[in-house]
């Protein structure tokens, strides 16, 4: 199943902690689309994501400065 | 949205990326005017030269790496997140022995101790940095990721800076009071001064490197993903950039640079090795918030008020580069007031480059306020504790100023304050 965060507008870090906290309700496996218009984000995010919990992390840019970054719960 | 092929390399980068390719062309007119610019101040007005270079290259630094100071203070409360705490480390230790390098190069000066960022130390270091770390928490980002953000096009960062500018107005028209009750009274505590300098040298980096080891651990636990000792300490490692593979960003050398975000540790060493280049060239390390206090000078002039003998500008004198006539003080004139829309102009650059300008409007109307009241708390305790993240804390820790580490302390604990009103009023679930 695929679920979806629209944090466009919201600076650091409230992407990761709507992300964050969606994630620990998700099961393993399922994804997490969370789309941000905050360039640090990307970075952030997957950074955070990525070597802190182990999840695979992408990143499309659907726009200019617009970024949909895909999370998979491990 | 279009997904595009992993293998794309420089020109078929660019034409494949139209908005990329269109950005581009905006930065390279504005690069243009800016070597123009350089030319003309480098033959006409020399002493605006080094801070307009400068600016620029800080401020694209800072968007390449997404540099922030007040995620590195803010992340280790609100998501336990030491990345760029430990890159803000690896960029004081660089410095640090840059900036000794540099004190060793010119024998009998006491260059640091002249020239460096040296203050007093006081509560009042205490009580401005507690202010700065709030507000800069609330407000999305510290003086230099305002300057950043202002680049990048966010509205709301060009919201913190009338707050910012409001602030720094306040701060200075109060540092009379401040001055004589408290700052007069401060000791300056240049620990080279009181431990010698091969202990004050090796306290310092052992210090960093405790702290660079501890915040790993913070993070990861002893057995994390990355809590090899080889990983910890590995320069190869901390450089590389753990941006992960996105269609779109393409390979080679145009994307590498200009378009994929590099990682913390690069950005904090290149800004490291920025501000000895700065401190060599311009004579004083960097610093932001002496730049926008005179530009707040610059417009409350224009309504009416007369700021020339506040203290902080009557003890301006001691702000090399600066001219100060008896009578009438020229805010315009202050090299440093465009430092500061230099870095907003090389962030905007980067972002161009990047393709990934745009005008970012605010979620809701709450941000409005908290910019503006985190720009107010910035702009004042960054007053009253004599410098921002630059240049009380940057800047103050390689000069081997005490002040700097008491700011460093007090702006984590206003920022851990500021994470529980962040959480409280400005995450909408």
């Amino acid at each position: 199943m695929e679920h979806f965060i629209d944090a466009l507008g919201e600076m650091c870090p409230i992407p990761i902690i709507k992300a964050e906290k969606r994630l620990k309700k998700l099961k393993p496996g399922e994804k997490l689309i969370l789309e941000t218009d905050h360039s640090c984000s990307i970075q952030s995010v997957t950074g955070h994501f990525e070597k802190k919990y182990g999840y695979a992390c992408s990143i499309v840019e659907v726009e200019e400065g617009i970024w949909q970054i895909e999370i998979i719960k491990k | 949205m279009s997904i595009i092929p992993e293998k794309n390399t420089g020109l078929s980068f660019l034409i494949k990326n139209k908005s990329v390719f269109r950005q581009r062309q905006y930065a390279l007119i504005i690069i243009f005017l800016n070597v123009v610019l350089l030319f003309l101040l480098s033959h006409y007005a020399t002493r605006f030269f080094y801070p307009w270079l400068f600016g620029l290259l800080f401020g694209f630094v800072l968007q390449r790496s997404r540099f922030c100071f007040a995620a590195a203070f803010r992340d280790i409360f609100l998501i336990k997140n030491t990345i760029l705490t430990r890159a803000v480390i690896v960029a004081l230790i660089v410095s640090s022995l840059g900036f000794l390098l540099l004190e060793i190069l010119n024998p009998g000066v006491e260059l640091l101790f002249t020239f460096g960022k040296i203050q007093p130390v006081g509560l009042f270091t205490a009580s401005g940095a507690f202010l700065f770390g709030i507000g800069m928490v609330i407000a999305g980002g510290c003086a230099s990721g305002m300057l950043m953000r202002m680049g990048e096009g966010y509205m709301m960062q060009w919201v913190v800076m009338p707050g910012f500018l409001l602030g720094s107005a306040m701060g200075a028209w109060h540092l009379d009071w401040w001055y004589e009750l408290f700052i007069s009274r401060a000791p300056v505590v240049f620990i080279p001064h009181l431990l010698g300098w091969p202990l004050a040298v090796l306290l310092q980096i052992s210090l960093l490197l405790a702290l660079f080891i501890l915040a790993g651990v913070y993070q990861n636990g002893w057995k994390g993903p990355a809590s090899g000792w080889t990983k910890r300490i590995n320069p190869l490692y901390l450089l590389q950039s753990h941006f992960p593979k996105s269609p779109g960003t393409g390979q080679g050398l145009y994307p590498l640079l200009f378009k994929k975000p590099w990682s913390y540790v690069t950005g904090g060493v290149l800004l490291a090795l920025l501000n000895i280049f700065y401190f060599v060239a311009w004579g004083s390390p960097w610093g932001i918030t002496d730049g926008i206090t005179f530009f707040a000078a610059w417009m409350i002039e224009f309504i009416g008020f007369n700021p020339d003998k506040w203290f902080y500008f009557q003890g301006a004198t001691r702000i090399e580069g600066c001219c100060l006539p008896a009578t009438r003080i020229n805010y315009w004139a202050f090299p440093l007031v465009y430092h500061f829309m230099a870095i907003i102009t090389g962030a905007l650059i980067a972002s161009l480059l990047a393709g990934e300008f745009r005008l970012r409007k605010m979620r809701s109307p709450k941000f409005v306020f908290a910019a503006l009241i985190g720009g107010l708390l910035m702009g004042y305790g960054a007053r009253l504790s004599l410098g921002c993240n630059i240049g009380a804390f940057f800047s103050a820790i390689p000069s081997f100023s005490l002040h700097g580490w008491i700011f460093g302390v007090s702006v984590l604990a206003g920022s851990y304050l500021g994470g529980k009103i962040l959480l409280r009023f400005l995450v909408g679930w």
